[in-house]
């Protein structure tokens, strides 16, 4: 279609109305067949009756396209379900800056919490960023330990604020051995807990006894892995590694948080950095990509991952359109089949003078009934599973995907629908031509 | 009021080009009850088929009334049966998995809306007068007589002018067919019906007002 008349005609509508449209558009080949064939008819007590004869078999044939419809439409749906969370879940780390080396690596740890190692960013650096006019935040974001799973970041009070917003419950840290839990973390304010060193299974227990963090707020949810995790000021994180505090010597500790003095700063594997404007983390991003420093975009890095993923998305959709494919030439062979079986009472319909059109239309309408009760519990069938897979991810990542049947789903159901009860004419058009007399002698 | 029955040298040829069916003329006149006897394989079942348009015969015509049935295509023949031709055969070819009623206007899906009333309403005053029991009953419970019942009032359910049967009482006991036939042959009297019936039923064709002969495909009158 002209881009002209597009732009007239298609792009002012509202995205409801575009999507209601394209499925319509795709349902209509099988509006159009159905009106033509069910005009002046009344197909209900004979479909009834065919359909219950092999109920069985019937059955089997829903089932099927019900699982290729429903695996088609589970694998997009989740698939968009998982690039979105991921996505939210990056939504408030507009800058990162690390040491050179693996951006992905890097994203990994400081967003989604799968630490690994990484080089340090050491107290100049941080400082140069932290005094950045164009820098409102800059967050250090310090890990190395945690607690029965759960990943220990040290950070700074601003960063919580930055991340959930208000406190759930408590309030911020105001000392070293003070910590604010995300939403999912099974502790209440005024636990204890003793930081263990490392994570998962290799994670020392031991490592750090004496060391005690009380909890002192929880945040509110953000659907990121940070609800999982247990945050408290970077200076718990380097004093517990015996390293220095962040702060000159001469300092007492009563004071937490940035500045930090340049040479009594241990270092940080990653740094997030919270622009003035928005626009300004493009400047920012290249005034520290640099020899000694490495900043990205993580909406930026994420986008080129979804890129790949995307390829895989297509190769994905192919599928599960082939698979929806070759269920639907099974079921109109297998209906090919059956109609065989139901020849002596077609033929009798014949001979009692019902039109072509009436013998076409009982043929069609009943596969077609089983292509739309199969398509609409394959729909349901793929709710119900992206349901329950994407309670699992959540639970898994610490990421919220919430995977929901959208329009597309509905799209490809109409399409695989329409194109199905199309090739459904075959039946029919084979019933036409079978021989009468012989069919009636049985 | 039924209609007559004019054939003129109608042959239906067989794979092998021999003629499976014969008729070089016969006459039915319109109302009269005609029964075609013959041993099997000599040609009866065809005979039929060839009446009621299911089969286009390869010479000659068929007519009933002003209709001659080589003057229509397959729907054109299909349209006349729902019109004037009722069906029965032996062995009932009723739908197990619906009720006496719908079964027996079953053309009720098929015909013109504004007729369906008045069809459904002739099926059950048939059933009724074939004293079938329960037309909601399932067909499942019904005896080989009281399905050739239903069969008969499904025939008769759009008004036809002409009844065509094929061994009727060929799957019935002997006083159940006795009862159908005694049933039958009365309301085709009452409607003024023109019946063929091919049998090998005796009493059946006594019951008849002329009897035709077939034997290897070829009419004896």
């Amino acid at each position: 279609m002209p881009d002209a008349v597009l732009d007239v005609l298609w792009y002012p509508l509202p995205a409801f109305v575009q999507d209601l449209l394209i499925f319509a558009g795709l349902l209509a080949p099988l509006i159009v067949v159905a009106a033509v064939l069910w005009r002046g008819f009344a197909f209900g007590p004979l479909l009834r009756a065919m359909l219950w004869r092999y109920r069985g078999t019937n059955a089997v044939f829903v089932v099927l396209i019900a699982l290729a419809v429903g695996v088609g439409a589970a694998l997009i749906a989740q698939e968009r379900g998982i690039r979105e969370g991921t996505a939210r879940a990056a939504d408030g780390f507009d800058l990162i800056v690390a040491a050179p080396g693996s951006e992905i690596t890097v994203l990994l740890a400081a967003v989604y919490l799968q630490p690994s190692d990484v080089a340090l960013i050491e107290g100049p650096l941080f400082s140069e960023i932290e005094s950045h006019p164009r820098v409102r935040l800059a967050a250090p974001l310090a890990y190395g330990d945690s607690w029965e799973g759960r990943v220990i970041v040290g950070t700074i009070a601003p960063f919580i604020d930055h991340l959930s917003g208000p406190l759930a419950e408590g309030r911020l840290f105001e000392i070293p051995d003070e910590g604010v839990v995300g939403a999912r973390v099974p502790l209440a304010l005024g636990d204890e807990i003793t930081p263990a060193h490392g994570f998962g299974e290799a994670a020392d227990t031991e490592g750090h006894l004496g060391t005690s963090v009380r909890i002192v707020g929880r945040m509110a949810p953000t659907g990121t892995p940070w609800d999982e995790a247990i945050l408290v000021p970077v200076e718990q994180v380097w004093i517990t590694h015996g390293l220095a505090n962040g702060h000159a010597p001469d300092k007492p500790l009563s004071h937490i948080g940035p500045p930090y003095s340049a040479d009594h700063f241990p270092g940080t594997p990653a740094v997030l950095v919270v622009p003035e404007e928005l626009y300004m983390a493009f400047s920012l991003q290249s005034t520290f990509t640099r020899p000694d420093a490495m900043a990205f975009l993580p909406g930026a890095v994420l986008s080129q991952l979804l890129t790949v993923l995307g390829d895989v998305r297509a190769a994905m959709s192919a599928l599960a359109l082939v698979t929806q494919g070759l269920v639907a030439v099974a079921v109109i062979a297998g209906l090919l089949l059956l109609t065989r079986l139901f020849a002596r009472q077609l033929a009798l319909l014949r001979a009692l003078g019902a039109p072509g059109r009436f013998i076409f239309g009982v043929v069609w309408s009943y596969a077609t009934v089983l292509i739309v009760v199969g398509a609409v519990l394959g729909l349901i069938v793929a709710a119900l599973t992206t349901g329950a897979v994407s309670s699992y991810l959540t639970a898994q990542t610490g990421i919220l995907i919430e995977a929901r049947l959208r329009w597309p789903e509905l799209h490809l159901a109409a399409g695989f629908v329409s194109a199905a009860s199309l090739i459904a004419l075959l039946p029919g058009w084979r019933v036409l031509r079978r021989n009468l007399t012989a069919d009636l002698r049985g | 009021m039924g209609l007559a029955l004019t054939l003129r040298d109608v042959r239906v040829l067989g794979d092998d080009g021999g003629a499976i069916l014969s008729v070089p003329a016969l006459d039915v006149a319109a109302g009269s009850l005609v029964g075609v006897r013959g041993p099997s394989g000599a040609g009866k079942s065809t005979f039929l088929t060839v009446l009621a348009g299911l089969v286009e015969p390869d010479a000659g015509e068929v007519r009933w009334g002003a209709q001659d049935l080589a003057g229509l295509n397959s729907e054109g023949r299909a349209a006349f049966r729902r019109a004037s031709i009722g069906l029965v055969f032996q062995d009932f070819l009723l739908f197990e998995e619906l009720d006496a009623a719908t079964n027996a206007a079953i053309a009720a899906s098929f015909v013109p809306k504004a007729s369906r009333k008045g069809l459904r309403a002739r099926a059950e005053a048939r059933l009724e007068r074939l004293g079938v029991p329960g037309g909601a009953r399932a067909i499942t419970s019904f005896s080989g007589g009281e399905r050739q019942r239903v069969a008969v009032a499904r025939a008769l359910a759009h008004g036809p002018q002409v009844l065509l049967a094929d061994e009727p009482t060929a799957a019935l006991d002997r006083v159940t067919a006795d009862a159908l036939i005694a049933d039958f042959t009365a309301l085709a009297r009452e409607d003024g019906l023109t019946v063929i019936i091919a049998s090998h039923d005796a009493q059946l064709l006594a019951q008849m007002d002329r009897v035709i002969s077939l034997a290897d495909g070829a009419l004896d009158a």
